[in-house]
């Protein structure tokens, strides 16, 4: 059985603090004052590297150049890294865990945990004038330059580092702190510094002094929230302020002129000093507790405590979370406590189990909940187990509880214990994990190389698990140094029963580290397009691009690869890509149709493609303007229909128009009327009603047209010309092919109802009543009837019929085809 | 930041989705242009996403096969993305049934016969409002609210070959939607019956405007004002609609509207196929706009697997030297299309067809139809004939049989024929499904390459039919008829002729 979770606590005033032991750490013989040390928060690892400020003694192990270690928070080496540049500032942790090192020329380097970094310049100002001293946060920094302006960096992502209002300052200041931009009214970030006995506050765009008279201040930290300020004076005393300046909050006399190494903040209520293997802890009502170490130490700020790294073990520092303090103060009475105590005595046997439960019943689920947040906040299995074993004792009793949170608890505690395993040694809290979310978890343990307890967690907690392992692939073929087939097959056997994994990224590594053929075999694997596509692109597998284009179905795919191919490369080179894809083909077309009709023409004349030749060449006609050129491209055109049989019919049909327009434009000579655009029937049609029949009928017969159609073109033209005369003289040449019944309807359509009786005569017998009816004669219509005897129509001619006598008339007709 | 949005369906009905994408036609069967069935794929997908994988996917033509692959495809892509969401098999709809507009190209170009239909192809309707003169549909409705028409008059005053006296004439937009209580109720119905629908509605609006003298006492003159609003609308409508009809109407008896009417009805039922040429040669002639001529040309191309070789040139050359050579490429696009060619067989497998799935039926009831034939006065349209296949019953009773049945006929007809069951993909299918033998009722139907009013119509009529157990949805790429589709793939000229144009 564990230790009671008590035996660790520290009453000051009237909450409680207590000081866990995560683990003993790993490395050995470790003096930590010899190091300059920047450790990430959330258990995130600790970077080390001797400091040459600091004297040391010349040892025969000890390698002369200057390294750069990486530990685990158990103590475990991740990675040594030879420093060879130039003096190192300061160094610290992004929120994505990277490390950051800022260099006295204003070159910062940015590490990822494996040693690989990107390194920028932080511009002018901090290189001429040499970086003295840095702050960093976990998306940013704000450096102090020798002449003593600010250079600011609010994020990692896009390096744009920008100057700070001028502060003024003629010496360095006694101390300086940053508020994260998070914490800021203004949103921006501001600065802190302390000189003379005040403090300035900068941002952007001014320094704003705050009048203080109790400096100067030689130690000062902004707390994990960003509201208040913790700072040391000269004079030994630790005062706490809001970072606005308005709240005065809580003064303590330390009774040490000497500036502490480290100042932090545990949480947000309590404030550790660090002197020189004494830690400090003062309360927010000026109660304090000492803790005495035998070697030196390292303080590293979390959200809700303070990691304490020394030379043997790993320490976390914290205000007892209240849950946990309502259940294992001695003597508690509240309700959880006596919810925890009753499972004892369930499992003792002992009837006070029940009583326990009746006494708390109104607010047992509330003991419940409460049993299950302690457990979150035990590092301690033992306890977590008990605790979540009271909860699920009080669950039995209640109707209606929501077990949610009891069994979404029990997974974040199986996460949480295999991450604070000493091997992998991430000692995260419960209320650091819910701040840090589970993906940045994730992110931080492949970042580390853990793919395979990424993945579980993944898994267990239904996440995505895709990052992981492409992540995993492409770390893989970093490494490896196998053959590509063999690289191949391992990464796709891995994925193989992932669907839907995209293997772009994957790819894209492959060839950034000069595998293109590896980078080729995996896109294939890869579903979507139009990831896909670009990367072939890039890596100058231009056909395959183009397949692939072309099996995604997207056509502005398509298009991408293609003008991008006909950019770059030779026609000929172009054509042959593009020739068998018949897709491609058809939009090379289209697109060619609207933009490029010369393209076109060279891709058909590749091809050998005569008709399409011959069409386009029409096409080009039709867009000419004069004659000449007009009928050169159409004789071209006919050129290539010639050549292929089975487009007789065009051949001819091209050759005709070509007669047309040579025809037309004799005729627009002799004629002086405008005929070319015009269709041949139009043109004839023209020639009549300019009274020129004769060039008509030599149309006629040039072009073979049926005397039908010719019939109804002079019957329109004469009709239109109002040439009764011309009209009578055809209607009589001989039998007309297309009946009288056109002439009828032409002239009616002329109102020429005279002249339509006429031909209303030469029609069919049985047409005529209608014919009659349609120009309003009801007499004739009434006549044409009787001779057909048919009474129905002439009784439907009767009552269409407004004229009185004309009506008495048709009734005797009536009368007498009924009687007959 | 600029991206990309996909506008997808946009709906025009509850029952009715359009991706408004005008040219697919075209740029499917002449281009050889696969862009929107991407987009439809994509429009498709957005569905699956929000209702659940389609159970079937079935369909009948090439460009229909390539885009249920590409559905498959993009199911995959979807994936990557989210692919916790892995979709689950939708409830609600049991199939999609793709219809691929090259497989039935003899529906649109047959003239639509129901009023929604006729409207299109007298005015043509775009994104369902249509443009008219101001004229047609009366004057203001504020200035004789209470003077109802008593009848609607029913002679023409124009005919189409004499263009409206004022060419200045002001246009008005009208909505057409199931929002204007009167279109819904006529819209799918046969022309022939809205004249006596339109006298009823305007004899029942005229009995409650009087309705006014009946009121004495105020509560009953404030419960007649409340009803006014309500009756001016309809009256609003009723005028708008009876204008729209009587425009119809004028062309309808017209005699070459009637002309061309009966070469269609004797081409599809298959009466006197060979008697229509001299008809179509008298309207070439008579210079009708080239769109009806290739309209009949088609047609009869079509149902007869092409002409004989000296018609086949006959009528090349009496179009190219009446309306232009540069139509010779519009006739080179038909050609390419198998919509206007040469026989080369005397095989013809369209008058299996017709029997074999019942497309002409001679005895319509227009007021009372039994049947989708109605839609065009005899000719049932192929397309909607090819969805019964699916989704009427079996001789057991239930439907899932796919295409069982039917393979001799789609045989005949051009491109592939797919049937393929979608699962989730651990092809674990619910057994939740099952419960109560509760069966999903809606089926979606997509047409590619568009569809015409007349074949929404049908399915809507066939929704009505089996007690409303079936419900459909309909989705096109764009709602097409004979002369949209014809003029997308005519070569345009800059003709200066009279003659050459369209309506």
């Amino acid at each position: 059985m564990a230790p009671h979770p008590t035996t660790d606590w520290i009453q000051l005033q009237d909450r409680f603090y207590r000081k866990q032991e995560i683990y003993t750490m790993s490395w050995k013989h470790m003096d930590l004052s010899k190091y300059l040390i920047a450790g990430a928060s959330y258990g995130g690892p600790i970077a080390m590297i001797r400091d040459d400020k600091k004297v040391l003694l010349l040892q025969k192990q000890q390698p002369v150049k200057p390294t750069i270690y990486l530990y685990t928070s158990a103590g475990k080496l991740i990675e040594q890294l030879q420093w060879d540049k130039g003096r190192i500032i300061t160094m610290g942790w992004t929120d994505s865990e990277q490390l950051i090192v800022v260099l006295e020329d204003g070159v910062i380097r940015l590490y990822d945990i494996h040693g690989e970094y990107t390194q920028f310049s932080l511009g002018k100002e901090a290189k001429d004038h040499s970086v003295i001293d840095c702050q960093i946060w976990g998306t940013g920094l704000v450096a102090l330059t020798g002449n003593f302006k600010l250079v600011a960096l609010t994020n990692f992502e896009e390096i744009r580092p920008r100057l700070m209002a001028d502060p003024g300052l003629n010496e360095p200041p006694h101390s300086w702190a940053v508020i994260p931009p998070q914490y800021t009214l203004s949103r921006h970030v501001e600065v802190l510094l302390a000189t003379g006995s005040t403090i300035l506050t900068v941002d952007a765009k001014e320094a704003q002094d705050q009048l203080l008279q109790q400096g100067p201040f030689t130690k000062m930290a902004v707390s994990p929230n960003g509201i208040f300020l913790a700072l040391f004076t000269s004079d030994g005393k630790l005062w706490v302020v809001s970072t606005d300046f308005q709240k005065n909050l809580s003064e303590f006399a330390t009774k040490s002129q000497v500036p502490p190494q480290q100042l932090v903040w545990c949480g947000t209520d309590s404030v550790v000093l660090y002197w020189d293997k004494i830690v400090l802890m003062v309360g927010p009502f000026g109660d304090w507790i000492k803790y005495s170490y035998d070697d030196s130490i390292y303080l590293i700020p979390e959200v809700d405590g303070v990691r304490v790294i020394s030379s043997d073990k790993c320490e976390f520092l914290q205000k007892v979370p209240n849950a946990t303090e309502e259940i294992f103060k001695i003597g508690n009475t509240v309700p959880p406590a006596i919810l925890f105590d009753a499972l004892d005595h369930f499992e003792k046997g002992s009837p006070k189990a029940d009583e326990n439960i009746r006494i708390i019943r109104p607010v047992l689920a509330d003991a419940v909940d409460t049993c299950i947040e302690a457990a979150g906040h035990e590092f301690n299995q033992y306890w977590q187990r008990a605790l979540l074993k009271a909860a699920a004792f009080g669950k039995a009793f209640l109707e209606s509880y929501n077990a949610d949170r009891f069994v979404s608890m029990c997974q974040t505690l199986r996460v949480l214990n295999s991450v604070r395993y000493y091997e992998i040694g991430i000692p995260i809290t419960y209320a650091q994990y819910s701040k840090l979310t589970p993906d940045v978890l994730i992110d931080r343990l492949i970042n580390r190389h853990h793919h395979l307890l990424a993945l579980r967690v993944c898994e267990y907690l239904k996440m995505r698990t895709d990052r992981v392992l492409i992540h995993w692939a492409c770390e893989k073929i970093k490494k490896s140094t196998d053959d590509e087939e063999t690289i191949c097959r391992m990464i796709v056997d891995k994925l193989a029963n992932k669907p839907g994994l995209s293997y772009a990224e994957i790819a894209k590594t492959a060839y950034n580290v000069g595998q293109p053929k590896l980078a080729t075999r995996l896109l294939d694997y890869e579903p979507r397009a139009a990831d896909q596509v670009p990367l072939l692109m890039s890596m100058q597998e231009d056909e395959l691009a183009l397949i692939k284009a072309i099996e995604s179905g997207d056509t502005d795919l398509v298009y991408l690869v293609m003008l991008h191919l006909k950019r770059k490369l030779p026609l000929g080179e172009f054509f042959r890509i593009i020739n068998n894809k018949l897709m491609a083909c058809n939009l090379l077309e289209v697109y060619c149709k609207e933009q490029d009709l010369k393209l076109l023409t060279d891709f058909y004349y590749q091809d050998d493609k005569r008709v399409e030749m011959a069409n386009i060449t029409i096409l080009e006609s039709y867009e000419k303007k004069d004659l000449e050129s007009k009928i050169n491209k159409l004789k071209v055109a006919l050129k290539w229909y010639q050549d292929d049989k089975e487009h007789a019919f065009e051949a001819k049909a091209i050759d005709e128009n070509i007669k047309l327009l040579q025809a037309q434009s004799q005729l627009e000579k002799d004629l002086n009327l405008p005929l070319i655009g015009l269709s041949l029937s139009e043109t004839i049609h023209k020639c009549i009603t300019s009274n020129n029949s004769g060039k008509a009928n030599k149309l006629k017969s040039d072009f073979k047209i049926p005397d039908k159609r010719f019939w109804w073109i002079k019957l329109k033209a004469l009709v239109e010309m109002r040439d009764w005369d011309e009209l009578d003289k055809l209607a009589k040449s001989k039998k007309s092919p297309i009946g009288y019944e056109p002439f009828v309807e032409e002239c009616i359509k002329a109102v020429q109802h005279r002249e339509a009786t006429k031909y209303i005569q030469k029609c069919n017998p049985t047409v005529r009543p209608g014919l009659f009816i349609k120009i309003g004669d009801f007499k004739s219509a009434g006549l044409e009837a009787l001779a057909l005897k048919d009474i129905q129509l002439l009784s439907e001619i009767r009552s269409k019929c407004n004229n009185h006598i004309i009506a008495q008339e048709l009734d005797s007709y009536i009368a007498k085809a009924s009687s007959r | 930041m600029i991206g990309e949005y996909h506008l997808d369906f946009i709906p025009f009905e509850d029952d009715l989705l359009s991706l408004e994408l005008d040219y697919t036609f075209k740029e499917l069967y002449l281009d050889g242009d696969y862009t929107s069935i991407y987009y439809a794929a994509r429009a498709l997908m957005k569905l699956q996403t929000l209702f659940g994988l389609f159970p079937r996917v079935l369909g009948k033509g090439d460009c229909a096969k390539h885009l249920a692959d590409m559905l498959l495809r993009m199911r995959r892509e979807v994936a990557v993305d989210d692919p916790s969401s892995t979709l689950v098999v939708s409830q609600n709809i049991d199939s999609l049934i793709i219809i691929d507009r090259s497989v039935d190209l003899i529906t649109p170009l047959c003239t639509q016969l129901t009023y929604e239909g006729l409207i299109d192809e007298v005015f043509s309707i775009r994104a369902s409002h249509v443009e008219v003169d101001s004229s047609i549909v009366g004057p203001a409705p504020q200035k004789s609210a209470v003077g109802a028409p008593t009848s609607t008059s029913t002679t023409t005053t124009t005919t189409p070959s004499q263009p409206p006296p004022q060419p200045q004439a002001k246009k008005k937009k009208i909505a057409l939607n199931s929002g204007d209580k009167l279109f819904a109720q006529l819209r799918d119905m046969n022309f022939a019956v809205v004249g006596s629908v339109l006298n009823r509605v305007a004899k029942r609006i005229n009995d409650d405007y009087e309705g006014r003298h009946q009121a004495k006492t105020v509560a009953q003159i404030r419960e007649f004002i409340n009803k006014l609003g309500g009756l001016q609308s309809e009256h609003q409508s009723l005028r708008t609609h009876t204008g729209i009809a009587e425009e119809i109407m004028g062309v309808t008896v017209t005699p070459e509207f009637n002309k061309s009417l009966e070469v269609q009805q004797n081409l599809v039922a298959g009466v006197d196929v060979n008697t229509q040429n001299d008809c179509i040669e008298e309207m070439i002639n008579r210079q009708v706009p080239l769109v009806q001529v290739l309209r009949l040309l088609s047609l009869q191309s079509l149902v007869n697997g092409g002409l004989k070789q000296k018609n086949f040139e006959f009528f090349k050359k009496e179009i190219l030297q009446t309306y232009g050579f540069e139509h010779l490429q519009t006739l080179l696009n038909l050609e390419k299309l198998n919509m206007f060619v040469k026989q080369v067989s005397t095989r013809n497998p369209y008058a299996n067809i017709r029997k074999s799935l019942r497309l002409i039926v001679d005895e319509v009831e227009e007021n009372n139809p039994h049947d989708i034939s109605y839609v065009y006065s005899g000719y049932a349209p192929l397309s909607v004939r090819l969805l019964q296949c699916v989704v009427t019953k079996g001789d057991n009773g239930i439907r899932n049989n796919g295409w069982k049945g039917y393979e001799d006929v789609l045989r005949m007809l051009p491109g592939k024929t797919f049937d393929e069951v979608q699962r989730k993909e651990d092809s674990v299918i619910r057994p939740k499904r099952l419960i109560q033998g509760q069966q999903p009722r809606v089926t979606l139907i997509f047409f590619l390459g568009g569809c015409t009013y007349t074949e929404i119509s049908a399915i809507r009529f066939l929704a009505q039919q089996d007690d409303g157990q079936r419900e459909f949805v309909i989705a096109t790429t764009q709602i097409t008829n004979g002369n949209s589709l014809l003029n997308s793939i005519m070569q345009k000229t800059e003709h200066p002729g009279v003659t050459a144009g369209t309506l």
